[in-house]
Order: C-alpha cells, then structure tokens, then sequence
C-alpha cells in the first residue's frame, strides 16, 4: 500500500465544544469529538514550541543544547462564511447565548443570539439561566484537521480572533484559536471518525446578500435603508485580547487563557469612490453610530424563514476615515469604526443579556445550543 | 403541446440600434441604427469556486458573481451626421462639432442587438471607453470598445419593428476621400503643400475607465475615468520617399505638429474632419524588408498643446474682436481652443476667451465676449490651451 501523502483536498476538518461538565478541567481531560464537518480554506498550524539554546561557560564553540520554554500552540482557519454550522465558533467567540435559545420559528428554523461575555474562561452559568451545578459555562473546544498522515488536534483551544470579510466576491471568516497543546495522536477524532461524518449543504453567504446599514445612534429611530452603505469591501474583527502564563500546574503548556483587556471589535468599511465628506465630518465631530451587516440567505427548509446572520454594532465611533492617495485614477475611502459599549439602547436592534458592543443574530436549521 | 418554430439567429437578419440615454439606469429608445460588421459584446457572470476543503477533490457548485459585460462593434463610418458612438465618446456635440470632454460621467447609451433569439438584446448603460478610427484601402472604420452595465433580453422598449424602421445613411467613408495635411505649428494647414499620402492611419482615442462594484448590486457602478485619456496616430507609407523624409527630422527633434484629416464625399460634399492641434512623432522607420521598396511606419503621440506668449506689442481692436502681434508671434491655437489673456491695461480685455482663427500675427476671439480697443503697450500675456482633438462635419 502506498505511503499516505498529505493533501489539502482531502482534508476533512472540524470544531467541536468541550463538554460542559468538564469545564474545571484545564486543559480538558480529553479531545472534544468533532461531530459536524468545518468545511474550512485552510489551517495554518503553529506548534508555538519556543526554544533557548544551552550556552555554558565550559562550552564556548557553541551551545550544548535546547531548551523549550514553552509550548502554546495555536491555529489560523480561514473558512468561507455559511449561515449554518458555524455556531459553536460563534458561541466560543463572543462567550455567551442565554440557555433558553436557540427560539424555534417554525417546525424547522431557529434563533440563535449570542453576545460578548465579560470572561471566556469556564465559568458557572449565570443564575438567570438555571443550569444544573454541575456544568459550566465552556468556551473552548477541539479543532481537529485529518491530514491523510495524522490527524492535528488543537486541544482546549480558545478563540484569540474572530473576522468576517465581505469583499465584493466572497464571504470569508478568519478564525485564530490559541490552545493548550497540539496533538498528531489523536484517538477520539480518528481518520475513520471523520470521514463518517455527513458532508455540509449550508448555504454560503453571498456578498450580494449583504446589507449594511450605518446611521447616528438612536434609542428610538431604527436604521433604515436611507442608512444602507455600499461597500467595495466590510469586515468585522474582534479580537478577544485573551493571553496566558505558563505553569507551574500546566508547566509549559499555557494556564487557561484570559482577557487582558476588554475586547475589541471593529468594522472596515472601504468604498470604491470618495464621493462625498460626510464621513469625514462625522468622524470630525466624534458622532455615536449605530450599525448592522446583516446576511440573508434561502429559506431553511420549508420554514418560510430565510437563513439570516445579522451582526447588531449599537454603538459605533469612527477612528479613521481616509480616502487613498491622490494620484492618477479614482481614491477609494477606508472607515475604520471602533465598536463600544452602548450608553443607550439602539432601536430597532434585539435585547441582549448584557449591554455589550455587538450582537449576533443567527437563523438557521441548527436547533441545539452549542454550548450545552 | 405545438412545437414552437425554430428561430435560427443569423448574422445577416442583424440590426443594431443605438441611443443616448438621458439617465444612468434607464433605458431608451434607440435613434441611429449602426451599420456594424461585428459585435462581439459578451456578457459574463464571474464564476465563484467554493474552494472549501471537505475531503473531496471535487468542488461543489460555484455561485454566480458579478456581472460583466464587454466587447466591441466594428462599424463602416457613414457621412451621418451627430453620429451618436462619436458623440458620446466625444461628450459634447454642437453645431456639426464634436468636442472631448475630461470625463463622460452621467452619459450612457443604449446599444440594441436584434439577435433573433431571445428577441432584441438592449445592452444598457453602455460607455464607449475606446475608439479606434482605421482608414486603409478596405474603407474607414471605427471600432468601439464598450462596457455595458446591464443587458435586457427580449427588449419590450426596443423592439424589432422599432429598429426596422431606423434609417441609415449609406454614404461610406472611404479612403480615398482623405486628405491628410500634417505640418508645423507656425502656419495654418495648406492643400497642397502639407498633404502626406499613406496607405493607412490608425487613430486611437483611449477613456480608460474603471469598473466598480458593491455589494449593493450584481452589475458594475457606472465606469467612469481613471487615468489619463491617451491618443495615438500611427500611419503608414507605402513607400519612403522623399516627400516624407521630413517625417524623420519631426520624429528627431520632437517638432510639435498639427494635423487634419479631411474626408470629403465625392458627389454630395459631405465631409468629417478630425482637427488634431499637437502631435508629435515618437516613432518613424523603415526596415529594410527584402529588395522591394521600404515602407515608412510611424506613430505620433496626441496630447494637449499649451503655450504662452508675453509681448508689450499687442494691440487689441474691438473690431473683428481681435489681437494683432508686431516683433512677434503668437503660438498656434487651434478653432475653440481657450485662450486666457491677462495684463491687458482695459479689464474687460483680461479673461478666458474662445479662439475662432488663428494667424502668426493675429489672434481672432469668438464672441462674447467683446474686446475693447487697446493700443499695445501693456504688457499682454497670452495664455493658450489646445484641446487634444476634435471633430467637424457638415
């Protein structure tokens, strides 16, 4: 038999949630198994092994040795955004969706709203969601990648980056995961496993299907469409600020990791021509904004609900606003928008638990709570 | 069920029409038929590959992408007046003149193909980004490059009986009613001491434009320019003779040219005339091919000729509304050229003028405005601005 060669094509990938019940465990006792395909571009894996030669003083032609120092792997995906199965990414990354939801809409959709978490360590439920002592509130799960080879496993990986890209041809997301340890010997996600799994017919989202609405914040007046923007280019980054230390108790694999600063999210918006100063004047005048990049995609089943994902951003304030150089030809305009804590609530946009800088509203057949 | 009849599309059964629309976004009726040899206007849906990796070497369906639209019409140019591919290349058109304007923003034309299949083909918002005037034995041609923003097939607006009843002229341009004059800058053009015989000319006025899209729509914004408009004059001689040997002492010293091209129809008189103010030659050679004669090929570079003349010797007379120069001369300024004069001791003298005619000696303005009478002695700066090309016809 032929000696398996690694082939991107043949690549089967996937992310699952640790167990809920496991969250005191850090890292988790063993890898979550990965029940649903990820149909991802690509993963760019980083052992994140770090090495210090041995210099002594008996010794001066050169090291004696290597030491590792630490170990803290990690993994870029880059994945092609869908309406559905991205929903236990989404729960890790922003931290939180109320145990009651997902909310039915018919016999075959449901209402998915998760919301950023002040931690995404495992931490117990919130008292309002009434959920049994004995499980935690578990933000980190498994990645899992066969590579014909072996299968990588990313262990107790945490989300460090979330980004949507929506760039006039595709949907793409951009995910980095920060774990615990980085393993080619894996006996839950199993070749086998993985290939038994039931390939993925979630709809794409189109760019087409794109609506961003941008307009002054404002508890009683809801965006419209005299509010829609017209992009070249949108993207919406969060970044989690997560960092850890290293042992004693996990020695040179990293603690579980936490925020070191709040988060942060941003929406870029670029426009193909500089058509007008308005922005200009609004980033001049530090204005509060309010906005929302919503997706709408076919109808989930026979529901008569179409497939949605609306990011909700009640509370924005320009930081840059700036058309290219001028030059031969026509300057497109960037707007960077830093998202914030709201003062107010927004109209139009849903409650969430807690006040936070965004919202994400996703419709989809997927009836189950990723993080239950 | 009756079996429809089979609708063959055939080349020849094919009528095109063309007309100016008056908004971006809405089509028109057609008003000039195109008497074209050829469309190859296409239209394309961007092809988007789920590239995802999902344990398979085959890919899933691809989604469809932006609209896009390109092509060109290959037309035999007629003696028709406010030809409306000229126009709307040109942007302006008045009085059997058509002008460059910098930019062509908010114009667009409706091109409507009778394909015989799926009816009337209109291709909406459809701009000229490229004309390509070529004069040979075969005739005189124009080919326009176009990018359409959208296409409507089986058209309810232009429909086939409306582009039947479309009349063409039949009068072809053709080669041998050119006269083409090129000569320096210090005279006005003369038959016959500026005519050059070639055997070919290719001139090529360039728009380029960019294409644009948003999520807010599948089909491109309106292109509109962004880089410099660029225009080219090659020509070719079929023997290298003496007569043009000027050509190469021009191409030497970058000697700034003028040059018309004057068609002229045999029997009716009608005539097109593209005006080109300053040209200079970038290229001239003639290879020795074999023992046959040589053939001189040549290319000048178009571009916008500006000078600037300051005397203390001009007078000005409201009569004629003209200047005359003494110890001097002006530059060459082509008819409707902007010529700004300043320093002038009356006020109503300085300004932003429309040249009419042109002498070394005296400078003739389009009114209004009306010059005042002045004696030289202020000293006069006379300030000119050429367009690139322009076009007449009567």
């Amino acid at each position: 038999m032929a000696a398996p060669v690694s082939s991107g094509t043949a690549t089967i990938a996937g992310f699952a949630v640790e167990s809920a019940t496991d969250g005191s465990q850090w890292p988790a006792i063993a890898a979550a198994q990965v029940t649903e395909r990820w149909p991802i571009v690509s993963a760019d894996f980083d052992p994140g092994m770090s090495q210090a030669p041995v210099v002594t003083r008996a010794q001066t032609l050169g090291p004696t040795g290597v030491d590792v120092v630490s170990q803290a792997p990690s993994v870029r995906v880059a994945f092609r955004w869908r309406y559905q199965g991205l929903d236990s990414l989404l729960a890790c990354a922003l931290g939180y969706m109320p145990a009651a939801l997902p909310t039915p809409l018919g016999t075959t959709a449901y209402r998915h709203l998760y919301e950023v978490s002040a931690d995404l360590e495992a931490t117990p439920w919130p008292t309002a969601d009434a959920q049994p002592p004995t499980t935690r509130l578990v933000r980190r799960g498994t990645f899992a990648a066969w590579r014909q080879v072996s299968t990588w496993e990313v262990l107790s990986c945490m989300v460090q980056s979330l980004a949507l890209v929506s760039d006039g041809e595709r949907v793409t997301g951009a995910v980095t995961l920060v774990g615990a340890g980085l393993s080619q010997v894996s006996t839950v996600n199993t070749a086998a496993a993985l290939q038994a799994l039931p390939g993925c017919g979630w709809p794409l989202l189109g760019v087409r299907h794109g609506r961003l609405r941008l307009g002054l914040a404002s508890p009683t007046t809801p965006l419209s469409s005299a509010n829609d923007v017209c992009y070249s280019t949108c993207a919406v980054r969060l970044d989690n600020q997560l960092a850890a230390s290293y042992g004693p108790r996990t020695g040179l694999a990293p603690e579980q990791y936490g925020r070191t600063t709040p988060p942060a999210l941003t929406l870029t918006v670029d426009t193909p021509r500089y058509l007008s100063d308005a922005w200009l004047q609004t980033w001049q005048a530090q204005t509060t904004l309010m906005g929302e990049l919503r997706f709408l995609g076919p109808q989930v089943g026979g529901s008569g609900q179409a497939y949605q994902l609306t990011w909700y951003l009640p509370a924005l304030r320009l930081t840059d606003v700036r058309p290219s150089p001028v030059q031969v030809g026509l300057p497109s305009v960037r707007h960077v928008l830093q998202a914030e804590v709201p003062a107010q609530p927004a109209a139009g946009m849903p409650a969430t638990a807690q006040p936070g800088p965004v919202g994400v509203e996703v419709v989809s057949g997927a009836r189950h709570h990723p993080l239950l | 069920m009756a079996v429809p009849p089979s609708i063959t599309s055939i080349g020849y059964l094919t009528r095109i029409g063309v007309g100016e629309q008056a908004a971006i976004g809405t089509p028109i009726l057609t008003t000039q038929v195109l008497p074209s040899v050829s469309e190859s206007l296409n239209d394309v849906y961007a092809e988007i590959p789920d590239e995802s990796l999902q344990g398979s070497p085959i890919v899933d369906t691809p989604e469809q992408g932006n609209f896009s639209a390109t092509g060109d019409m290959l037309v035999p140019m007629r003696y028709l007046n406010e030809f409306v591919l000229l126009k709307h290349f040109f942007g302006q058109f008045a009085t059997g003149r058509y002008d460059l304007l910098p930019s062509i923003q908010g114009k667009a034309l409706t091109v409507s193909i009778d394909k015989q299949v799926q009816g009337v083909w209109d291709y909406t918002d459809t701009k000229a980004t490229q004309i390509v005037w070529t004069s040979n034995a075969d005739g005189v041609n124009l080919q326009t490059s176009m990018i359409p923003g959208a296409l409507t097939l089986n058209s309810t607006l232009n429909t086939h009986a409306h582009l039947v009843g479309l009349l063409q002229d039949a009068k072809r341009v053709l080669h041998h009613h050119l006269r083409l004059l090129v000569g320096t800058q210090d005279h006005a053009l003369t038959h016959p001491a500026d005519d050059l015989c070639l055997s070919e000319l290719t001139l090529t006025l360039s728009r380029p434009m960019a294409i644009d899209y948003t999520n807010c729509a599948q089909t491109p914004m309106e292109p509109i320019e962004n880089a410099f408009l660029s225009f080219r004059l090659a020509m070719t001689f079929p023997r290298f003779r003496t007569e043009e040997e000027q050509i190469i002492t021009w191409r030497k010293n970058y000697t700034r040219l003028q040059a018309s091209l004057v068609y002229t129809h045999p029997v009716t008189g009608d005539t097109k005339t593209i005006i080109i103010p300053n040209l200079v030659f970038v290229t001239a050679t003639a290879p020795t091919a074999g023992p046959g004669p040589r053939v001189l090929t040549t290319e000048a570079a178009i571009s916008q000729g500006k000078d600037v003349t300051t005397s203390a010797q001009i007078a000005i007379t409201a009569t004629g509304n003209a200047l005359a120069i003494t110890g001097g001369t002006f530059p060459f300024v082509a008819a409707g050229a902007q010529v700004t004069i300043s320093g002038a001791a009356t006020p109503a003298n300085n300004g932003t003028f429309t040249a009419a005619a042109w002498t070394p000696l005296t400078l003739t303005l389009a009114t209004p405005p009306a010059l005042t009478d002045e004696a030289a002695g202020a000293s006069i700066t006379v300030s000119v601005s050429n367009p690139p090309i322009y076009m007449l016809e009567t």
